[in-house]
């Protein structure tokens, strides 16, 4: 026997079965999968609702949490950074949080100052080809900052952008996607380390 | 939740004759392929939900049937590449539902079609088509919008495959 002769004959015994078979409703069919697409689409307008309104508990979080040490902020007038010398910084991390969203969470914050720094160093990135300053915490800080993920950080007043690093370090950059040159780099951690 | 239970709902005569006419032998397609008559079953209702919102338009086509073929396989080529949290449930589903709607023996467990669900996808469907839907070279294409000469390596392709697993001779005259 051919494959094909073995493939047709599977297929008639399988078409004789179906043939036996009772076709749904088409009423019902469709009733219902509409409901469940009803359903479906039901669950994520609320999916979407509620992430953006988690989104925007965090922003305004990270707003309040930020420049509470640092500025007064009002709808009125615009957001004024003190100047402070040499480094200074914000983080905070969510505390006491169910296992799934965010209600029910506290908002931690804590500051920091170049006294909180033991050394800093200047390293080529690859990814913003330009040179980033990576900061070595003092112990106690470093335990301070430990669980800490989202931080606004400041050098003598002018935003840069400040994320975890290995154990210990916090990595600063210009912004996001943005490193300096190597001199401002090195000139920006050699201002850190003498406010310290 | 009870969104949409008891609404009227208009469904033309043309289209209740579509649906009553090709549910098995889609069916038939759509559990040679996914192996399980449950997701058999959810894969031809959503194609036949598609093809009511589409009615207008479909029921002007010459070849209802080759566009329902190609939207079980499309179906079913999405629940199987995306791996949803859906289709794992329709699964669990699947297993508990075993027991209250019997099986179709012929496609879930006969050993050819246990060997074509084991070949790469495009293969499968092509001589799911082929056999179950007695399509033949140019029609299988152009369900599956492919070139024919990518069908007749496929088809190949598969029934050297399955030959070697059935213990039959591969050759054919299709």
């Amino acid at each position: 026997m051919t494959i094909d002769t073995r493939g047709r004959e599977a297929a008639r015994r399988a078409l004789e079965e179906l043939a036996a078979l009772d076709v749904p409703d088409v009423e019902m069919v469709v009733r219902s999968r509409r409901a469940q697409r009803r359903q479906r689409r039901t669950a994520w307008v609320f999916s979407a609702g509620a992430v953006l309104l988690a989104g925007a508990g965090v922003g305004a979080l990270a707003t309040r949490d930020g420049s509470s040490p640092h500025a007064s902020v009002s709808q009125s007038t615009p957001t004024i950074t003190p100047v402070r010398s040499g480094l200074s910084f914000v983080s905070f991390h969510w505390q006491g949080c169910p296992f799934q969203g965010i209600d029910g969470c506290t908002s931690v914050s804590d500051d920091g100052t170049s006294s909180d720094v033991a050394a800093a160093s200047v390293r080529n990135d690859d990814a913003t080809k330009g040179s980033v300053i990576v900061v070595t915490l003092t112990p106690a800080a470093a335990q301070r900052f430990a669980s800490d993920s989202v931080y606004r950080a400041y050098i003598d007043g002018v935003e840069v952008n400040m994320v975890p690093g290995a154990s210990g370090t916090l990595v600063l950059s210009r912004d996001a996607v943005n490193s300096w040159d190597t001199n401002t780099a090195r000139a920006l951690a050699a201002r850190i380390l003498a406010t310290r | 939740m009870s969104v949409g239970v008891g609404e009227p709902i208009e469904l033309s005569q043309s289209f209740e004759g579509f649906f009553s006419g090709e549910y098995r032998s889609l069916l038939g397609l759509a559990t040679a392929l996914c192996g399980n008559r449950v997701l058999g079953e959810d894969v031809v209702q959503e194609a036949m939900f598609c093809a009511s919102r589409q009615w207008s338009k479909l029921s002007t086509y010459d070849d209802r049937a080759r566009w329902a073929s190609g939207a079980v396989v499309r179906r079913y080529s999405n629940l199987r590449r995306g791996r949803s949290r859906e289709s794992r449930a329709l699964h669990r589903l699947a297993g508990r539902r075993d027991t209250r709607v019997p099986p179709l023996a012929r496609l879930e467990t006969d050993s050819f079609w246990d060997a074509v669900r084991n070949l790469p996808r495009r293969q499968r469907e092509c001589i799911a088509l082929h056999y179950l839907d007695d399509l033949d070279v140019s029609e299988i294409a152009a369900t599956l919008e492919i070139a024919e000469a990518t069908v007749r390596v496929h088809l190949h392709t598969a029934r050297k495959a399955l030959a070697t697993v059935v213990g039959e001779d591969e050759e054919s005259d299709a």
